[in-house]
C-alpha cells in the first residue's frame, strides 16, 4: 500500500459514516419512526420583540504548563428594547489558575463572591477545558441573576446555551433564576446554535428537522415542540431545566437554533415568546439569529488583541514578582512556537 | 462585584486616528453629514495647539470583519448600527495654531493620537484674516457652508507674478472676474487692463445660463477706480463718461501681425525685416506697393534705394508680399472704429493703469482678431515702457510697487499654447514681466492647453469647477501648493464655487466667490473695506 493510500481510505471511510448519520430519506424516517407531521411544525409572525436581554460569557487560555494552566474569562450582558439597545454591561476580567491542585482553588472564591455562600460541590482541575467553562459559566449564571432582578416584566432574558448546567454547584443557581423570572413574569430562554442532540440511536436532530420543513414546505418563522422520549439521551439530564424546542427564526436563517424554554409552557404562550424572538432575529448579519445576544456575544469576546494584552499583563506581573525569564520559559515554554519558526 | 456598564456615549467617533503628518483620518457615525471640503478643528490639549483639517474623502466602513456583510442578498434590515458602521473621514492637514500666541504654522507635525475633532467657530480663523490680502473675491466655504465671518482676499503684492483663473463655460467665470475687477476698483493697489469685445464687463449683459447680469458702470462708489476706453458713440461716451479709445498707425509693429495670422516662412521673413520700423511706415508702405515688383533683381534699376523699405525685401516673393498686404489692408479696414493714422489713447491708458485704475477697453462687436490686436499692441507697449524704466531706474522693489499692472487674457490657450513662437510678447510677458511689474491674468477653459512653462509661472490659482481629467491634473501638477488631495473637490465644486492657492495665503482655500450684483450692491450702500457681513447669500 503506497503512502497516500491510508489517509485516502481513512477520510473516505469518514465521510461515509457522516453521510450514513444523515441520510438522504432522513425526513421520512422522522416521520415514519417518530411519528412527526406537518402539524407538529407552529407558524409564528415576527412581532415587535420589547425588551429583550442577552447574556453570554467568554473564556480563553493565557498560558498552559503541564501542570497547571492560567485562563481568563469575562460575562456580559446586552438589552434591547425591539431593535435599539438600551444597556450593555460587562463583569470584570477574571484570571484563574488551574492546577496543580486537584480541585480548582479559585473556584470557591468566585462562587462566594458571585451568589454569597460557598458552592455545594468542588470543581475539579482534571479537565482544563472543562474547568474554564465552568468558571465562565458561573460568571455568566450571576450575570443572568443580576439581569433577572432588574429587567421589566414582560422582558425576555436569553442565555447562550442550554438551560442547564454541568456543574453540580450550578444547580441552585438555575433553579434560583428561573424561579425569580416566574416571579417577575420573564421568560427565561436558553439558546442554542449547536446541540449534541440526536434521535434513533444517531441521527443528528437539527438536520433531520431542516430536511422535514423542507419536505413539507414550511414557511420560516416556525418553531416545532421536542418530545424528551424521542432523544437518544440527554446529556446532564439530572440538571436539565428546560423544555427543548427546535425553531426557524428567519426565512434567510443560516441555521436553525435550539431553544430550550421552562418546563410547562403552553403552545400559544410558546407561540408569543418564539414571535417575539423572530422579531429580534431579522438583521441581515445573522439572520435567525436572536440580535441580542449575537451584541452579548461581541461585548464579550475575548478577542486576541485582549487575550494578548491579559498575557503581557500576567507576564508583566510575575517578572516584577521576580519570576526569572528562563523559570518561565521552561514552565509556560512552548516548543511549538519553536517549531513554527522553522 | 458589580456589573460594569458601558459607557452610552462612543468615544470612539470624531477623534484623530490618522498615521502621518500629511494625512488624517477619523470616523464619525454613518449617518453624519459631512461634506468634502469642510474644515475641521483638532484641538490638541497636550500641546496646546489647534490644528485645522480639510476633509477630502468620505467613505462607508465598519468594524465587522465580514467585508460583505453589507452586500449580502438577505441583508434587509440592521439593528444597532451606530458604533460598529461609521463614516470613514480622510482629511489634509491645512496648518496649525499655537493657542497662546495665536501663530499659525504649516503643518510639520502632527495632533496627539485622539485629539478631539470638531467644527471650527468663525472666531478660529482670525489668524487667517490677517494673513489674507487686500482683494476680496468671496467668502470661504467649508463643505456646503461659507464662514462669513472670513473673506478671501488675495494678496495684490502677489498678483504681478501673474494668477490663473481656471473654469470650464457656465462656472462663473466672467462672475469672478467681475468680482475681482470691483474689488481692485475699490483697492487700487495695481492697475488692471481688460480688453472686452462683448462689452459684458462695462454695462452686463447675460451670463452663460442667460440670467441678466451688471457691469462694473454699475459699481458707483468705485468709479474713481475704473477708466473705460472705448468704441461706443459720443452719446454713450458721455452718458457713461466713457474715453474715445484710439490707436494709430505708429502703435502697430509689424510683429503684431504673427498674432494674428498663421505666416508662412516666407511671410514671416518679412515681418521679421520690417520689425523695428513704425507702423504708419510700414502701412504707408503695403498701401502703395505693387507685389508683383517682387523680387526685385535690379533694385536701382526700380528706384529702389538702399535702405527703403522696399529694399529690404528685394529678395521675397511676390505673394507672400501679397498676402502681408492684405492682412495689413484687413487691419487698417477691420479696425477702423480705433486705428487711425494720428491720436493713441495708449498712453492715457498707462497713465491710469499707472494710477492703479481697471482700464476697459471696450470694443463691442468687434472680432475675435481685434480684441488680440488690441490687447497684444497695449501689452507689447506696456512691456516696452516698464523695461525702459528699469534700465533707467534699475529693477528695484520701490519701482516695482510703484507700477504693478495686470493684463487679463482671456481664452488664453489662444496665444499661451505650448509651441507658439508667434506669440512671443505674451511668453515673454509670462516668463520675465513679473521683474518688471508685469503679471498677466490669465484666463482659460482648457489648462492643459496652455504652455506648461507659464503655468510654471503662475503664483495664483483660481480653480473653478473643471470636468476634464486632463486639465485637473495639469492644475494640480502646476500649482504652488499640494491640491493633489483636494481632486475629488475640484471635481465637486459647484457653480460659484472656487479653490483659490496662491503663496500668499498659507494653504489653498475653498472659496464662495461673491455674486457680483450683491457684492457691488454692498459696496455701493457702504464704504467699509468688510462687506461679509451683509452678504446674506453667494453666487
Amino acid at each position: 500500500m503506497s503512502k497516500d493510500h491510508i489517509p485516502k481510505i481513512s477520510a473516505e471511510a469518514t465521510a461515509r459514516r457522516i453521510r450514513a448519520m444523515v441520510s438522504e430519506d432522513l425526513a421520512e424516517r422522522l416521520c415514519r419512526e417518530e411519528g412527526v407531521t406537518k402539524d407538529d411544525f407552529h407558524s409564528c409572525t415576527p412581532v415587535p420583540s420589547r425588551e429583550v436581554c442577552g447574556v453570554d460569557g467568554s473564556n480563553a487560555l493565557l498560558l498552559e504548563s503541564g501542570s497547571m494552566g492560567v485562563t481568563v474569562y469575562r460575562a456580559a450582558q446586552s438589552t434591547f428594547f425591539d431593535r435599539e439597545r438600551v444597556k450593555r454591561s460587562l463583569s470584570p476580567l477574571f484570571f484563574s489558575l488551574i492546577g496543580p491542585a486537584e480541585e480548582n482553588e479559585d473556584f470557591p472564591g468566585l462562587y462566594m463572591e458571585c451568589f454569597g455562600q460557598p458552592p455545594g460541590s468542588q470543581l475539579g482541575n482534571d479537565d482544563r477545558t472543562r474547568t474554564a467553562g465552568v468558571l465562565r459559566d458561573t460568571l455568566e449564571f450571576w450575570v443572568t441573576q443580576q439581569m433577572a432582578h432588574s429587567l421589566s416584566s414582560g422582558a425576555i432574558l436569553l442565555r447562550d446555551g442550554p438551560l442547564r448546567v454541568s456543574h453540580a454547584s450550578h444547580d441552585p443557581v438555575l433553579s434560583g433564576i428561573a424561579r425569580v423570572c416566574r416571579d417577575q413574569k420573564i421568560d427565561l430562554v436558553g439558546v442554542s446554535k449547536k446541540t449534541s442532540a440526536t434521535w434513533g440511536g444517531g441521527y443528528p436532530l437539527l438536520p433531520s428537522i431542516a430536511a422535514l420543513a423542507d419536505t413539507f414546505g414550511i414557511p420560516a418563522p416556525w418553531w416545532m415542540r421536542i418530545d424528551l422520549d424521542m432523544l437518544d439521551h440527554t446529556q446532564y439530564a439530572q440538571w436539565q431545566h428546560g423544555q427543548p424546542y427546535v425553531v426557524c427564526l428567519h426565512r434567510r436563517a443560516r441555521a436553525l437554533i435550539k431553544v430550550d424554554l421552562v418546563f410547562g409552557l403552553h403552545d400559544q404562550q410558546v407561540s408569543e415568546i418564539m414571535s417575539r424572538l423572530a422579531g429580534c432575529s431579522g438583521d441581515g448579519r445573522v439572520p435567525g439569529y436572536p440580535y441580542p445576544l449575537l451584541d452579548a456575544h461581541r461585548t464579550v469576546v475575548l478577542t486576541s488583541e485582549i487575550v494578548e494584552e491579559a498575557r503581557s499583563d500576567l507576564m508583566r506581573r510575575l517578572t516584577s514578582s521576580g519570576l526569572k525569564r528562563r523559570t518561565y520559559e521552561i514552565l509556560f515554554g512552548d516548543y511549538h512556537d519553536e517549531f513554527a519558526r522553522y | 462585584m458589580n456589573l460594569r456598564d458601558i459607557d452610552a456615549g462612543d468615544p470612539s467617533k470624531y477623534r484623530l486616528i490618522g498615521r502621518s503628518v500629511l494625512s488624517y483620518k477619523f470616523i464619525a457615525p454613518y449617518d453624519s453629514e459631512l461634506y468634502i471640503g469642510q474644515i475641521k478643528k483638532i484641538t490638541d490639549t497636550a500641546k496646546n495647539v489647534t490644528f485645522f483639517a480639510k476633509i477630502t474623502d468620505l467613505s462607508h466602513d465598519s468594524n465587522f470583519a465580514d467585508s460583505r456583510w453589507d452586500t449580502r442578498v438577505y441583508t434587509e434590515e440592521f439593528y444597532g448600527l451606530g458604533e460598529d458602521v461609521f463614516l470613514a473621514v480622510d482629511a489634509v492637514p491645512l496648518g496649525y495654531v499655537e493657542n497662546s500666541s495665536g501663530t499659525f504654522h504649516k503643518p510639520r507635525t502632527i495632533p496627539s493620537k485622539f485629539s478631539l475633532v470638531d467644527d471650527p467657530a468663525g472666531e478660529d480663523f482670525s489668524f487667517l484674516t490677517d494673513l489674507m490680502g487686500e482683494i476680496e473675491v468671496g467668502l470661504m466655504r467649508s463643505g456646503q457652508d461659507v464662514i462669513r465671518d472670513v473673506a478671501v482676499r488675495i494678496p495684490s503684492r502677489i498678483l504681478p507674478q501673474h494668477m490663473g483663473v481656471f473654469a470650464t463655460t457656465g462656472m462663473g467665470k466672467s462672475n469672478f472676474m467681475r468680482v475681482f475687477c470691483a474689488s481692485c476698483m475699490k483697492e487700487r493697489k495695481f492697475g488692471l487692463l481688460i480688453v472686452d469685445p462683448h462689452g459684458e464687463y462695462v454695462r452686463g449683459g447675460r451670463s452663460s445660463i442667460g440670467e441678466p447680469t451688471s457691469g462694473l458702470v454699475h459699481y458707483t462708489a468705485g468709479r474713481e477706480g475704473l477708466s473705460i476706453f472705448t468704441i461706443r458713440s459720443e452719446d454713450d461716451r458721455r452718458k457713461y463718461g466713457l474715453n474715445r479709445l484710439s490707436i494709430e498707425y505708429d502703435d502697430f509693429r509689424m510683429g503684431d501681425l504673427a498674432i494674428l495670422y498663421d505666416l508662412s516662412p516666407a511671410q514671416a521673413e518679412i515681418v521679421e525685416a520690417f520689425s523695428g520700423v513704425p507702423g504708419s511706415e510700414v502701412i504707408g508702405f503695403f498701401k502703395s506697393i505693387d507685389p508683383e515688383i517682387f523680387p526685385v533683381r535690379d533694385p536701382a534699376a526700380s528706384g529702389i534705394s538702399e535702405g527703403s523699405l522696399a529694399w529690404k525685401i528685394r529678395n521675397s516673393m511676390g505673394g507672400p508680399v501679397r498676402v502681408i498686404k492684405s492682412h495689413i489692408e484687413n487691419i487698417v479696414n477691420g479696425n477702423r472704429a480705433f486705428f487711425k493714422p494720428r491720436g493713441s489713447s495708449i498712453p492715457e491708458i498707462i497713465a491710469h493703469l499707472h494710477d492703479n485704475r481697471v482700464v476697459l477697453v471696450d470694443i463691442p462687436d468687434m472680432s475675435e482678431r481685434s480684441e488680440l490686436f488690441v490687447l497684444s499692441i497695449i501689452t507689447r507697449t506696456i512691456m516696452e515702457r516698464h523695461r525702459s524704466d528699469a534700465r533707467t531706474f534699475g529693477i528695484d522693489e520701490r519701482h516695482e510697487s510703484a507700477h504693478q499692472v495686470l493684463i487679463t487674457i482671456e481664452e488664453a490657450q489662444r496665444v499661451l499654447a505650448s509651441g507658439g513662437a508667434s506669440t512671443q510678447v505674451f511668453r515673454e510677458c509670462a516668463m520675465e514681466g513679473r521683474k518688471f511689474g508685469v503679471g498677466l491674468c490669465v484666463i482659460t477653459q482648457q489648462p492643459k492647453n496652455i504652455d506648461p512653462r507659464v503655468l510654471a509661472q503662475i503664483n495664483t490659482f483660481v480653480v473653478m469647477g473643471l470636468g476634464d481629467r486632463g486639465d485637473r491634473d495639469i492644475i494640480m501638477g502646476s500649482a504652488k501648493q499640494d491640491l493633489s488631495k483636494m481632486e475629488i473637490e475640484i471635481q465637486t465644486l459647484d457653480r460659484g464655487d472656487a479653490i483659490i492657492s496662491t503663496i500668499g495665503i498659507p494653504f489653498p482655500v475653498s472659496t464662495r466667490i461673491h455674486r457680483f450684483e450683491d457684492y457691488i450692491g454692498v459696496l455701493n450702500r457702504i464704504h467699509d473695506p468688510s462687506v461679509a457681513d451683509g452678504l446674506e447669500r453667494g453666487f
